[in-house]
């Protein structure tokens, strides 16, 4: 039977009952799996795709216990489950067990209102913006200095005494200045 | 554990009145329930205000009895409240029609929102959802003073809950939309109020009542 408790995935995102049926019949039937986080006093976190109620296939509940100061890591593990050996995207996990774990700023993404993500989330469009515009301009600042070298190397092949003056000018920058007053 | 109020403690900005209403086995019991986020009953209750939505998660397996065990029972198995409005307003007779459809109680902010509650939230609170895009589930109190519409907390403020409470939408009372505004201006429930602070002088209350019916009394303060 599936588990009571409370489930780590929003109603929305559990199949009904009904709607498994049809593949647990005949010899090759799908077997529903829970996962259970047990906390002492009564609360079972569960982890599942199918929604509790009468269920015509076979099910398998696996339980492990946790003291309920562990509250916070007992959900947590339950998260890492879905999410890394399920596959289950963030936002098909119900934000009120994350707050209930605590864990609102592990996961801000699930715990926020939609319209402050989207405000977040503009935010760091914009952060990124102005981010990627200066490293345009730092990057064309570095594609002066090449193209500077370039030129420079250029003159060098063509003029080896352009060397001397080169070395001149590094060792005595004022002098350069002088030629133009 | 025999608590002397309703699961809408929980929404209830009043610490004091958790300790003398729940009982202290029943305090105890929520400090442990809810170490891991907080270190004692100030900091559980301040944590429960912020986030309503996790007192039933918190409170799941718990056997409770006293006046309101069924709507105890209710929370606690399935986190369930029910949406009516609990306080009993003095009779204000008045002719007034707001065009506020608000028929469901803040306490409401407890239940879990599941498919049938958002309906129930969505038919009997449509004017809401002028206001705020969803039911928030963070800081609900602090996110509803924003939201709610001047003119209608200036109401409450002019004319008095009792007031607000016989005006009419449709055929109905606007209990449930004084329940509101009394919420948003003292961050407290008035039937706890009630309980707590009239409940041995005139006024009767409707401590944990399915029906509110108009026979008893409450004054706004």
């Amino acid at each position: 039977m599936p588990q009571r408790g409370v489930y780590l995935l929003k109603e929305v995102y559990m199949a009904e009952p009904s709607e498994v049926s049809s593949y647990c019949r005949g010899r090759d039937s799908f077997v529903v799996v829970y996962v259970v986080a047990s906390l002492d006093g009564g609360l079972d976190v569960v982890y599942g795709r199918v929604k509790p109620g009468a269920l015509e296939c076979p099910a398998a509940t696996f339980t492990r216990r946790f003291p309920r100061a562990e509250a916070r890591s007992a959900v947590e593990t339950l998260i890492d489950f879905a999410t890394r050996v399920d596959k289950v995207p963030l936002f098909q996990i119900n934000p009120e067990v994350i707050r209930f774990a605590g864990l609102c700023d592990e996961y801000p993404l699930i715990c926020e209102e939609p319209a402050v993500v989207i405000r977040r989330l503009t935010a760091g469009v914009a952060e990124k913006k102005t981010r990627s515009q200066r490293v345009v301009s730092t990057a064309s600042g570095m594609w002066l200095v090449e193209e500077l070298a370039r030129i420079l190397r250029e003159k060098l092949e063509l003029d080896g005494g352009f060397a001397e003056v080169l070395k001149r000018v590094i060792e005595e920058p004022d002098k350069l200045k002088e030629c133009y007053v | 554990m025999k608590p002397r109020v309703d699961p809408c403690i929980f929404l209830h900005g009043d610490v004091e009145d958790w300790v003398a209403l729940l009982g202290d086995d029943f305090i105890r019991e929520l400090v442990r329930r809810f170490r891991h986020v907080a270190v004692d009953m100030d900091h559980v209750a301040r944590y429960i205000l912020e986030n309503p939505g996790v007192a039933s998660i918190g409170l799941r397996g718990l056997e409770v009895g006293g006046p309101c065990r069924r709507e105890w029972r209710l929370f606690v198995e399935s986190g369930y409240v029910d949406p009516g409005a609990r306080a009993r307003w003095l009779y204000t007779p008045n002719d007034e029609r707001l065009d506020v459809r608000l028929q469901v109680s803040p306490c409401f902010l407890l239940a879990s929102l599941t498919r049938d509650v958002g309906s129930v939230w969505r038919n009997r609170a449509a004017s809401l959802f002028s206001w705020v895009s969803a039911v928030p589930r963070h800081k609900p109190l602090e996110v509803f003073r924003e939201a709610f519409p001047l003119w209608l907390r200036e109401l409450g403020w002019s004319r008095g809950y009792s007031w607000v409470a016989w005006t009419r939408w449709r055929d109905r009372r606007n209990r449930h939309l004084a329940e509101w505004l009394y919420w948003l201006d003292t961050g407290r429930l008035p039937h706890i109020d009630a309980i707590r602070r009239r409940a041995n002088v005139v006024y009767e209350t409707a401590g944990c009542t399915k029906k509110s019916a108009a026979g008893g009394l409450y004054v706004s303060s």
